[in-house]
């Protein structure tokens, strides 16, 4: 067998009914365009002839708000495209503009929840555990960066990570702005050593007089004991369980995640909930039979405090277009899962909203259950 | 922060009259992981993040713990202990391509014009050192060397024995995935299983779906009927439970072979020997 040579998928016929089926899904769920497009440039990503994901400051449509989206490039089926002057379009019709490209390079940190009152951030992501040199998550984009972001695993790192964050904010900002530090970074692995990196973090935040709750991203931190602890020396805590998804995961998923079931992972977030730490989760729409997302998150939702991390699924190589659910090649599979939540939530004694400046890559952007979603963009 | 704005477009084509030198192909240095000294003064470990903005594209060096953009020129510390100063130079539009990508960061067709006089004498040999070029065509490699120097995105990317096993048995490479980094993560998540059946299913899905993305994007010139057909692959692999995905039986003899005797065969860094070929 011979390669003809570079890709040269001419996917224009294929994009064109993509585009028309999912305006029309977006109708006939309810769902506001600018909604439909952004779940759609998620799923699609950018077409573009190299590149691994992008992180834009993108306005949709041109002249709106600027929010942050970190997509899949390099899609050469996806009818999106870029151009040099940042104009984004859809089969060639202008529909946003991105006024920052970026590389999406795994960092050791970064600023979120831009506060446009107060005209400062409110939340850092930090990545000190050597995020992008994490394998096993199919889904996961940072195996496809390239793995330079450093391990940081003394109190002296720390702070230079943190200083890194000092010298990034505006005039006269300051960390203790920060309500949130998550921590979003490889798997530690065990319990154990998550647990002292966390209390670590802890020490660092105090000695600089911050009190911001630390968010972390985990699926190794499972016990009772480990929650008493953690909310007693590093709280104020969170935990946002990384479920990702409920079906084949020993395929999909790294050993560490995908040996917690789905089953167990309700109660694991009522025994977190129940110590006193903020609980939620992540979850990533595109691999999952509709009917296992349901059950899931019809037990899951009631269990969190914080609106939960729901991901369109980005395709990021073929390997990943292969193991989607077939089901998720149409905009109406995301739609359908918009709603089911929302339906779930809604019948909650204390429903919660999603957080726009939280997930990048979130089944809502503008609009929540038909009305408009309050709170930072980036 | 060190924002390098591009020139202003030359009047004259980009195209040389005489045919250049062939480069090189890039090898990987013995010593080239760079050391983990973050916080340490001296030397700073950097990395190069470009950006996009008010169509122009910014190239800043930002060290690599802190994320501070670095002044410039900056003194550097070279994976071979070398210390030096590198210096940025704006590129031609064709190198402002929105695709970001470890090949066009590689392979930039225009290379920044030749040395100014003024670039110290340790960076012209921190560059000679890694793209092992000297005289007039050193200029040609300084980007790619700088990129090597600074940041460790070359990383030999070496396919799995069992992994290799079942592509050529279905008659297919991984080059197939147009991207560096696309290859690198399919190696990746095949890697991270242990040998057994898990392993086999990721090893079968890697290969269902580059057969799967050859045929649709009409990348081979004729068909195979030996290799195992993508549709099946794909059902089984997308629909069933791990434990029974075994569509990869080709590349059962892979059973039991551990990755560091598999680490012996394909370089597909994308700007290692493969790609120079």
């Amino acid at each position: 067998m011979a390669i003809t040579g570079e890709t040269t998928v001419n996917a224009n016929s294929r994009s064109e009914i993509a585009t028309r089926s999912w305006k029309q899904a977006a109708r006939e769920h309810g769902v506001t365009d600018v909604d439909a497009l952004l779940i759609a440039l998620n799923l699609y990503g950018l077409s573009t002839p190299l590149g691994a994901r992008v992180r834009l400051q993108l306005s949709v449509p041109v002249g709106a708000a600027a929010r942050t989206v970190s997509v899949a490039a390099g899609r050469v089926t996806s009818p999106f495209t870029l151009s040099d002057d940042g104009v984004l379009a859809v089969n060639g019709e202008p529909v946003g503009c991105a006024v920052r490209t970026d590389v999406d390079d795994a960092v050791s940190g970064y600023l979120r929840n831009w506060d446009n009152q107060r005209g400062g951030w409110r939340a850092a992501t930090i990545n000190p555990a050597s995020r992008s040199r994490c394998t096993g998550c199919l889904p996961c984009p940072t195996a496809l960066e390239p793995p330079a972001d450093p391990y940081v695993n003394t109190q002296e790192q720390l702070h230079a990570l943190l200083d890194g964050l000092l010298r990034q904010l505006p005039y006269g900002g300051s960390l203790r702005d920060l309500d949130e530090v998550a921590v979003s970074t490889r798997c530690y692995g065990t319990e154990d050593a998550a647990v002292d990196a966390m209390l670590m973090l802890r020490k660092v935040l105090r000695a600089r007089r911050m009190n911001a709750r630390i968010m972390l991203l985990s699926s190794v931190v499972r016990s009772r004991e480990a929650f008493r602890y953690l909310a007693e020396n590093v709280g104020p805590f969170g935990l946002f369980l990384t479920a990702d998804c409920v079906s084949r995961r020993s395929l999909l998923l790294k050993d560490t995640k995908a040996d917690l079931s789905p089953e167990a992972m309700p109660d694991l977030l009522a025994d977190a909930r129940a110590a006193g730490l903020d609980t939620s989760f992540t979850y990533i729409v595109g691999l999952d039979a509709p009917a296992d997302m349901e059950w899931f998150f019809r037990a899951m939702l009631p269990q969190v405090t914080l609106f939960p991390s729901i991901q369109v699924m980005q395709s990021h190589s073929p390997v990943n277009d292969h193991l989607a659910h077939p089901d998720a090649a149409e905009l109406a599979y995301f739609l359908d899962a918009r709603r089911l939540v929302e339906d779930i939530m809604g019948g909650l004694a204390s429903p919660l909203l999603p957080e726009p400046w939280r997930c990048y890559r979130s089944l809502w952007s503008e609009t929540y259950a038909g009305q408009p979603l309050p709170g930072a963009r980036r | 922060m060190i924002a390098i704005s591009r020139p202003e477009p030359r009047h004259e084509p980009n195209t040389p009259t005489t045919p250049r030198a062939r480069p090189e192909p890039f090898r990987r240095h013995p010593s080239r992981r760079l050391p983990a000294v973050p916080g340490v003064p001296g030397p700073h470990q950097v990395w190069m993040r470009t950006r996009r903005q008010h169509s122009r594209t910014v190239f800043i060096l930002r060290d690599r713990l802190t994320g501070v953009p670095m002044r410039c020129p900056a003194q550097l510390l070279y994976p071979d202990g070398r210390s030096g100063r590198i210096r940025l130079f704006g590129f031609h539009d064709t190198t402002l391509a929105v695709p970001l990508d470890n090949r066009w960061r590689t392979s930039a067709p225009t290379a920044p014009p030749d040395l100014p006089p003024d670039v110290p004498p340790e960076a012209r040999t921190g560059n000679e050192q890694i793209g092992g070029h000297v005289g007039r065509h050193a200029a040609g490699h300084w980007w790619p060397a700088i990129i090597t120097t600074t940041v460790p995105l070359h990383q030999a990317t070496r396919i799995p024995m069992d992994l290799a096993t079942a592509l050529e048995q279905a008659g297919v490479g991984l080059e197939v995935f147009a991207m560096p980094a696309q290859r690198r993560h399919a190696v990746a998540w095949v890697r991270s299983a242990e040998p057994g059946d898990l392993r086999q299913a990721r090893v079968a899905a890697v290969v269902g779906a580059a057969l799967r993305y050859g045929d649709a994007a009409g990348l081979f010139t004729r068909s195979v009927s030996t290799a195992p057909s993508p549709a099946p692959l794909h059902r089984a692999l997308a629909l069933e439970p791990a434990d029974t995905a075994e569509p990869g039986d080709e590349s059962s003899d892979s059973d039991g072979i551990a990755d560091e005797s598999a680490d012996e065969s394909v370089d597909v860094s994308g700007s290692g020997p493969e790609e120079a070929r």
